[in-house]
């Protein structure tokens, strides 16, 4: 694992939306990503992160599934018809780790489906970075 | 009255012919005696042979019915046992006795086995009123002298069984049956005779032309109630095989139905069950993820670049969430324990319930102002006094109770109140959050029980929380109850026996506590 935190380039910052709606790990992914040289946005409900991703128009969303407002399959579902926001590359990024969950996920458009116990933040980092080639 | 009348014209033409002949015998000139003898041997043969064929007349010619009657009789007395509906035999009884014998009015009343006090009913009346038939049957001397007898009883007869009764009761019967029979204007009852006794009784109404009931007619209708007896017997019989199948029907319905809905529910729990394991593994691994994850920034040296409030804020999250992983692992832990259906504690000690409230509060003081709410603790006015009491559990429970006001409260004030009353101690936890909606509120301590509004507002509830409170008390000899208002607030409160009356775990066996 290639951590290279110190790397702050001339270039524009990758830019990521985390949408999650838990304060300690919007704390953490937020840290750690701003650790690696990216600009992380945050939206504390499904509804914000929609608002956000038209707005702001991120270079990847992570999304949460179990949020108290709107479940993730549903912003999703909203990102991917708005034409705004469907091209952004959306990680689910959940401990629902239900397999049905996971194949709509997939099935809506997601990039993949991450299971936050298994990945620590610099793995989630990685995934990241590989699918937005920065 | 005309055959008897034809029987003495026949003695007069028989008397006048052996006249005519003893004069005649007089022109052959044979002997005085001879004449005599012959004549009268003559007569009395001539006599018996008009005689026999008068009374044949008089049945087939001057009285044509009675083989009519008996012709119609046998007939229906060959049909009754191919007729199972019940109704249908008692119409062809009695259209076929109206009818065949021309009668102003009949009915048939039948006995019902079921029925204790009054059993007999109409169960079908040509002529007569309903009411006039059921009031023979109530004096029980006319069913029980039918019963006795097992012969038709004619109105006429009445007056010499009134004559011939011995006891003043018997005369008095009679003649209270003959007045009934006279006023509703019956003129012969026939006896239906079952297996089991009186079945029930036909009654006859006096014929058209006014006519009495001859002897024949009589026996002709003997015979036609015994076939009769038999296929109403039939018809009843066939009737309860009918009411049996539809019992039977019936209550194949009702268990199907019962089935289903045991299906329902068992399928509702398993939905539950899965829906609670999602929600509990989603619990388990969301603390460890971020326990986890902040661990392995500080391997990673992350931590060394941020600035020491930052650092301190982490360690912070990590021992919150550690805090979260143990509240969620003793729930499920707890919850599984006391699944049994009745629970028993363990490990009782002697402890104060103010003490443990006040500790609750105490450490849920920081979730409170991370949420901006007002969490307090009322002091208790008089001392609380020490009980028997699972500490764990009871400190789970209040937790549980604390921790979901802070939940579902947008803003405003949770307090937490105890005091003693009398006997017990009641505690009670106020919240001005979400309310749990009326429809909810007969579920909610049901495992894995959310209400409508607590899913919305926070969706990984496990929905044992309450389950855990509900038997944490009651296996303390305790009460709970909630009070609640949606969009106003909950109440839930909590009465212990300050001596505790608790089911105790079996290795705590004989000591059993109750007294301190």
């Amino acid at each position: 694992m290639v951590i290279n935190n110190r790397m702050v380039t001339k270039q524009a910052k990758t830019t990521v939306l985390l949408i999650e709606d838990d304060p300690d790990q919007v704390l953490l992914y937020q840290t750690k990503f701003r650790l690696e040289g990216f600009t992380a946005l945050t939206a504390k409900s499904g509804a914000e992160g929609i608002k956000t991703a038209i707005e702001k128009r991120p270079d990847v969303i992570l999304l949460d599934i179990l949020m108290d407002d709107m479940d993730g399959l549903t912003v999703l579902r909203h990102l991917k018809q708005d034409k705004r926001t469907k091209a952004i590359p959306v990680f689910l990024f959940t401990n629902l780790a239900k397999q049905e969950v996971a194949e709509q996920g997939l099935a809506l458009g997601a990039v993949a489906v991450l299971v936050k116990m298994d990945y620590t933040p610099g793995m989630v980092v990685e995934k990241v970075r590989a699918v937005v080639g920065k | 009255m005309i055959a008897s009348s034809i029987v003495h014209l026949t003695t007069f033409l028989v008397t006048a012919f052996a006249a005519i002949l003893l004069w005649g015998w007089h022109l052959f000139d044979v002997q005085g005696a001879y004449r005599i003898g012959i004549v009268t041997l003559f007569t009395i043969v001539l006599y018996q042979l008009l005689r026999h064929a008068s009374h044949r007349i008089s049945a087939d010619i001057l009285v044509p019915g009675i083989a009519r009657k008996e012709e119609a009789v046998v007939k229906v007395a060959n049909q009754l046992p191919h007729i199972i509906e019940y109704q249908k035999v008692i119409d062809l009884i009695i259209d076929t006795i109206k009818d065949a014998f021309q009668l102003e009015r009949t009915g048939v009343i039948l006995r019902d086995k079921e029925k204790k006090g009054a059993p007999y009913r109409i169960a079908r009346v040509a002529g007569f009123n309903e009411n006039n038939g059921i009031s023979l049957v109530r004096d029980s001397f006319f069913t029980d002298h039918l019963a006795r007898t097992k012969k038709p009883l004619v109105k006429e007869e009445l007056n010499i069984l009134q004559e011939q009764a011995t006891t003043e009761k018997d005369k008095k019967g009679y003649a209270r049956l003959l007045e009934n029979m006279t006023r509703i204007e019956a003129e012969l009852s026939l006896p239906l005779i079952g297996q089991e006794g009186l079945i029930g009784i036909i009654v006859l109404g006096p014929k058209i032309s006014g006519e009495t009931f001859t002897k024949e007619e009589i026996d002709v209708l003997s015979s036609l109630i015994n076939h009769a007896a038999i296929a109403i017997e039939n018809a009843q019989l066939y009737r309860e095989v009918q009411d049996f199948n539809k019992n039977l029907q019936q209550k194949v319905t009702e268990q199907t139905k019962d089935i289903v809905a045991k299906a329902e529910r068992i399928e509702k729990m398993a939905r539950m069950r899965s829906e609670f394991l999602d929600i509990a593994s989603h619990q388990l691994r969301t603390p460890v993820s971020v326990i986890n994850g902040t661990l392995s920034m500080m391997i990673e040296g992350d931590m060394d670049n941020l600035p020491k409030e930052e650092q301190k804020q982490f360690i912070n999250n990590i021992y919150h969430k550690g805090l979260k992983l143990k509240n969620i692992i003793e729930d499920i832990l707890s919850a599984s324990e006391m699944d049994t259906a009745t629970f028993a504690l363990p490990n009782l000690k002697e402890a104060n319930m103010g003490a443990i409230a006040e500790r609750v509060v105490a450490e849920r003081q920081e979730e409170a102002k991370r949420k901006k709410l007002l969490l307090v603790y009322r002091k208790p006015k008089k001392p609380i006094p020490n009980m028997q009491l699972n500490e764990a559990y009871m400190e789970q429970a209040l937790a549980n109770l604390v921790d979901n006001a802070i939940k579902y409260s947008g803003t405003g004030t949770i307090e937490v109140a105890i005091e003693p009353h009398g006997k017990q101690v009641a505690l009670s936890v106020k919240d001005s959050g979400i309310g749990i909606p009326k429809a909810d509120l007969p579920k909610l301590f049901r495992k894995f029980a959310r209400a409508k509004n607590a899913k919305e507002m926070y969706t990984d509830g496990s929905g044992l929380g309450l389950f855990i409170v509900k038997q944490v008390v009651e296996a303390h000899g305790g009460a709970v109850a909630v009070e609640s208002v949606e969009d106003e607030g909950s109440t839930v409160s909590i009465t212990l026996p300050a001596q505790t009356q608790v089911r105790v775990a079996k290795e705590e066996g004989e000591k059993k506590l109750g007294n301190q």
